[in-house]
């Protein structure tokens, strides 16, 4: 769901405030290679596939616009071993 | 003359089992999470990457096969104009798209296409990936 806010959130806030959810988020800040530090919550949700219209809809309207993508929970879930 | 680049100390985080995830950055203004995976020959995005940025993989810039553990298929190419991980950056870098398994909760995956640029170095210790 969309939010209403114009909070800035370090990542770790964000990964407390929206726990177990994928979130899209307007960077405020980078560290200095460039990696996301804070940001803004503007979509978030349990399905990811929910985030693609919100994504593009805010890279259309502000090019400039830099985001950062990702999952705040466990990105592989335990029990989970990966060969891909 | 020995050409000494400065190490750029990328911090990821581990996850279960221990492999390392990274933030890395696509066409100058999308950031996401890759899994650095020295076994792909090439770098990989999601479909809702693709789909974010508007990339049309319908008519990809061509079609590739690929094996994996399991099985053979044949997926579209595209070509990104940059991707940049740290302040390590490669233009026009082809990227395959795949469907990946929902359970596995990253938007790509950081291939030996990118890797192969650098001197690569895992401190799996503090999570961190280094690229001279």
């Amino acid at each position: 769901m969309s939010c209403h806010t114009e909070q800035i959130l370090s990542l770790s806030e964000i990964g407390q405030h929206f726990a177990d959810q994928w979130v899209l988020v307007r960077l405020t800040d980078v560290d200095k290679y460039g990696s996301p530090v804070k940001g803004i919550v503007v979509f978030h949700s349990s399905d990811r596939g929910s985030l693609v219209k919100c994504t593009r809809q805010l890279h259309q309207q502000n090019p400039d616009v830099e985001t950062f993508t990702f999952y705040t929970g466990e990105q592989i879930p335990e029990g989970t071993v990966v060969i891909l | 003359m020995i050409i000494r680049h400065t190490a750029n100390r990328i911090q990821g985080h581990r996850t279960y089992k221990g492999v390392l995830i990274v933030p890395c950055r696509l066409n100058h203004t999308y950031r996401y999470c890759f899994l650095v995976d020295t076994g792909a020959t090439l770098t990989v995005i999601s479909e809702q990457v693709a789909h974010d940025m508007g990339q049309d993989i319908q008519h990809p810039f061509r079609y590739m096969r690929i094996a994996s553990v399991h099985q053979v298929i044949q997926v579209p190419v595209i070509r990104l104009d940059s991707l940049q991980v740290g302040s390590r950056k490669s233009d026009n870098i082809e990227v395959l798209v795949l469907s990946l398994p929902p359970d596995l909760r990253v938007d790509g995956l950081l291939g030996v296409n990118f890797l192969e640029k650098f001197r690569v170095t895992f401190e799996f210790d503090t999570s961190t990936l280094i690229l001279r």
